[in-house]
């Protein structure tokens, strides 16, 4: 069964919305009736009939006595065998011979004529002529009927002789000729189209008319597949009665097709005049039935009923000028019209090209339908018609492509005189050296897929840059508007559109919010001279994904910034801050100096720890050896520096401060009252612990616990970060010991 | 060895002014000094008469310090010009050293050690700090290959250089390459010169792409 999910939202009249129209009527109508409304049951039904008159065309035609002969019009008024099966009762005759006459007994002999196998007897000018058809299949029938009957048959280079025959009750399926599938397949496909349209436009006249319009096509090519493939004759009943069915569904089919042209897309004509075409159309029929009216009569007022097309298109296209859905359904009525010609042409040209008869049999004139049923079906269903120009392009391509080809081989053949096998090679050499590699460069220049100019980019991540979100509103629909030139744009600021999307058939596009800038609705692209399309929604897609992408990055940085200055302020706050109060109420000027040196280097750690991964430590201890040295040898004390520290252990302001301030205060010490010589510095890290040593070789201090400032310092500033200071038993100087935990950065 | 006897200070804060000046003078004590501050004073300074010397601070109220760097080098290519700065940032530093300066002083030291530094520098003995020494060899490496030998560091100075980005001076370094501390000096002074050629190239492009200018 056909799968219907493919028919998504694109369309304001999908199958959904018809489910929940018909949902919220269900409470008027019975649950049975509510699904025969639906759009699955109108088109189940459709392929149902469609089904059974297939199976009663093929019942008709292979319930029948078979001859197993393909007969055909020869010279002077003669039939020729143009085939024969070779397992059917005609079997000894020759292909190629002539069948002058059938005969039985008690029967009179009866002649075969080019009249007698006829595609399409209706043709016949006059009823009396047409009567006599009539009578000579009835004899035909007789004779075939019979056990036996013979054959006069003249073989091409033989005498004429005469053959007993016996038919076969049943024509075997095998025997049916490939015009024959092709009628079934064309009206099999031009009825399902027409359901196909119905089943989503039940309420709507054109769909209605296109209905009618197909069933006419089915009823028309089916009733004449079945006499039109004939071997020679076929009951009578029955063909009078395919005949009525035959010219009441041509006629049902031009009226249709000329009606929906009068109403569609555009109302062009009242009910009223539709009404008296249709009744003009029964008179004519009924008075074809009774034999009032001849053959030639009937072809005319269907010719009349098609010439219409004309006007109506016409009068269509100045009534649809100001509508752009309706002048793209025209477009597309109008495109599948020429297709049509095109292919009328080709299957004109085909039997040339293959040297075959330059008649054209009946079925292949039937595939001139198939663009026109296809457009005719994509306009009234409006399905997806903002495609056309891309459709509409690539059908046509091929079409001028394969045409081209056709006629490069017919002046190869005909006018220079080349043999058909080389003539075609090198037709298609030609072709596809010159016209493929034009046909890419013109698709090339007329569907190139928008890409984001730098102007673009410029404009959209200065959409990103303003400061408010109004202005980013304000300036995002600004260049919408600029891009596709809608006459209307509104702000949907509750609508919820879930992506990118192209509604009502091409009138409107729409634009999702994204990241707090409001979704939009623009109409009526480029003033209102086109639809949103395939490349509309590209371009849109583009420059969306890029102004999420810009609005997501300056988010995250101004969410950076925020982090950022928040953790300079808490340093500021926490070290400078803190150690500048001190600073103030230190009395000593040379300390206060220390200090404010020491702020101005934390400062520094602040300010550079921009990326808020910590100071490395040890490039701080490689600076505090540099310094240390400095200090100390103005003092002309030597340094002793061990250092076993990872290169990537990072601290946070606060402890690579108290590390720095440990240090200087102990070598302060040193330098104002060890009256040493030398000091060993040595830092080493442990998996948990930096342990500081500081060792000199000066007098020591005599009191441990009057240290001084200095000391104390030390302490409060190790016990700060959970650590742990000592003087370390020694037998010259002074040795201090220094023990923090090195989960410092996570603190 | 060359003395000073003229010298430019750029700094527009009158109280450093006073200090520095008292600082050079204490320094160099047969120099001229003068003391101007902004970048228009200094450019004026500059065309008006030939300096040995000029002590820079690089936020001046109308415009960078680099601008005075770079056009005491366009006019007068033998003036020393050395970065004096509060904070000492080393992108700064290291910018101004590719724009054509041959020290820094960080003010934030004490006098005796800026007043030390300067001696140094008039003795030929250039500082470099290990934070400063540890960004010229990053920049030496993100510049990437040169094509001119002249260019690109030396082994030795790569050396000297992860030698003074370890926290070791001159002197240290010295003794630990086992060479005299004044053949120290000259690799220094050769980093700073390469500094300043390379910067001038494709250099530049890296510089700014690190922030550095």
């Amino acid at each position: 069964m056909l799968d219907f999910s493919w028919w998504n939202g694109d369309t304001p009249f999908g199958v959904r919305e018809h489910l929940a129209a018909t949902e919220q009527s269900e409470h008027h109508l019975p649950t049975m009736l509510a699904y025969v409304r639906t759009p699955f049951f109108t088109f189940a039904a459709v392929v149902a009939f469609t089904m059974m008159c297939i199976a009663a065309t093929l019942f008709a035609t292979l319930n029948t006595p078979w001859l197993g002969i393909q007969l055909a019009s020869g010279t002077g008024n003669a039939v020729i065998a143009k085939s024969v099966a070779t397992y059917g009762p005609f079997r000894e005759v020759e292909a190629g011979s002539k069948i002058i006459s059938l005969g039985a007994k008690n029967l009179p002999e009866q002649r075969i004529t080019p009249k007698d196998i006829l595609e399409e007897p209706d043709t016949l000018p006059t009823f009396e002529q047409w009567q006599a058809f009539k009578r000579n299949q009835a004899a035909f029938v007789a004779i075939i009927k019979q056990e036996t009957f013979f054959a006069t048959i003249a073989p091409p280079d033989a005498e004429v002789k005469r053959l007993t025959i016996s038919a076969t009750d049943q024509r075997p399926i095998s025997d049916l000729p490939i015009e024959f599938w092709i009628q079934v397949l064309i009206a099999t496909f031009g009825s399902l189209l027409g359901g196909w349209v119905l089943a989503f436009r039940l309420s709507e006249n054109s769909a209605h008319f296109f209905a009618v319009c197909c069933l006419g096509f089915l009823g028309s090519i089916l009733s004449s597949a079945i006499y039109g493939n004939r071997e020679l004759a076929i009951d009578v009943g029955l063909y009078d009665y395919l005949s009525k069915v035959n010219s009441a569904s041509t006629l049902l089919f031009a009226v249709a097709f000329a009606s929906l042209l009068a109403v569609y897309p555009k109302k062009l004509a009242n009910n009223f005049m539709i009404a008296s075409v249709w009744g003009a159309t029964l008179v004519v029929w009924l008075a074809y039935q009774l034999n009032m009216v001849p053959s030639p009569l009937l072809y005319g007022y269907l010719a009349l009923l098609y010439a219409t097309s004309v006007p109506l298109l016409v009068g269509q296209a100045i009534k649809a000028r100001k509508d752009p859905i309706a002048r793209m359904i025209l477009y597309w009525i109008a495109f599948s019209f020429f297709l049509g010609i095109v292919f009328y042409i080709l299957v004109s040209v085909l039997p040339i090209i293959l040297g075959e008869d330059v008649l054209i049999p009946y079925a292949y004139t039937l595939l001139v339908f198939v663009p026109v049923f296809l457009g005719l079906a994509v306009g009234i269903g409006r399905y997806r018609l903002f495609n056309i120009d891309v459709w509409a392009f690539r059908l046509l391509s091929y079409f001028v492509g394969v045409l081209a080809l056709l006629l490069v081989d017919i002046f190869l053949l005909y006018i220079l005189s080349i043999d058909r096998l080389p003539a075609f090679g090198i037709a298609l050499l030609l072709i596809g050296l010159l016209y493929l590699p034009l046909r890419n460069w013109l698709s090339g220049v007329l569907f190139k897929r928008h890409s984001i100019s730098q102007l673009e980019f410029r404009q959209i991540i200065d959409v990103a840059n303003m400061r408010s979100q109004a202005e980013q509103n304000d300036a995002w629909r600004k260049l919408m508007e600029q891009q596709f030139q809608p006459l209307e744009t509104s702000t949907q600021e509750a609508a919820e559109y879930a992506k990118i999307e192209i509604v009502d058939n091409g009138l409107a596009l729409r634009i999702p919010a994204i990241e707090g800038l409001d979704a939009l609705e623009l109409r009526f692209a480029n003033l209102g001279k086109s639809l949103f399309g395939p490349r509309q929604l590209n371009q849109a897609g583009d420059m969306v994904a890029l102004m999420k992408n810009a609005l997501q990055s300056q988010q995250a940085f101004a969410q950076g910034v925020r982090e950022e200055r928040t953790r300079i302020a808490q340093d500021l706050h926490d070290n400078i801050g803190a150690q500048l109060l001190r600073t103030l109420h230190i009395a000593n000027p040379g300390r206060k100096d220390e200090l404010i040196a020491d702020t101005i280097t934390d400062l520094k750690d602040i300010v550079l720890n921009a990326q808020g991964d910590g100071i490395n430590l040890s490039q701080m201890w490689a600076q505090l050896r540099f310094e240390s040295a400095e200090r100390l040898e103005d003092q002309n004390i030597s340094l002793h520096w061990r250092a076993d520290i990872d290169d990537d252990t990072y601290l946070n302001a606060k402890p690579a401060h108290n590390l720095r301030s440990i240090l200087r205060e102990a070598l302060s010490n040193v330098i104002r009252h060890s009256k040493a010589k030398n000091v060993d510095v040595s830092l080493v890290q442990t998996k948990y612990k930096l342990n500081l040593t500081v060792a000199d070789n000066g007098v020591g201090i005599a009191d441990f616990e009057s240290g001084g400032h200095g000391i104390a310092n030390i302490k409060l500033r190790a016990e700060q970060l959970g650590g742990m200071f000592a003087f370390a038993e020694s037998t010259v100087g002074t040795t201090i010991e220094v023990s923090l935990p090195l989960n410092l950065e996570s603190e | 060895m060359m003395e000073i006897t003229s010298l430019l200070i750029v700094e527009d804060l009158p109280e450093a002014r006073t200090r520095l000046g008292a600082i050079v003078a204490e320094a160099y004590t047969n120099a001229y000094v003068q003391s101007v501050g902004n970048v228009q004073q200094a450019r004026r300074a500059i065309d008006e008469k030939p300096w040995q010397m000029a002590l820079v601070d690089l936020g001046l109220p109308d415009g960078s310090g680099l601008d005075v760097i770079r056009y005491a080098k366009k006019k007068q290519p033998d003036l020393m010009c050395v970065v004096s700065t509060v904070i000492g940032e080393d992108s700064q530093i290291v910018a101004a050293l590719s724009a054509g300066a041959q020290g820094y002083l960080l003010k934030a030291q004490p006098d005796t050690q800026i007043t030390k530094q300067l001696r140094q520098l008039q003795d030929g003995v250039p500082a470099l700090s290990p934070a400063i020494a540890l960004r010229i060899m990053q920049h030496f490496q993100r510049t990437g290959p040169v094509v001119s030998s002249s260019e690109s560091l030396s082994a030795r100075e790569t050396e000297v250089l992860k030698l003074i980005a370890k926290g070791l001076r001159n002197s240290d370094v010295a003794i630990a390459l086992g060479l005299a501390e004044t053949t120290i000096a000259t690799h220094i002074k050769s980093v700073y010169r390469k500094l300043g050629i390379s910067s001038r190239a494709e250099a530049a492009l890296h510089a700014s792409r690190l922030g550095l200018t």
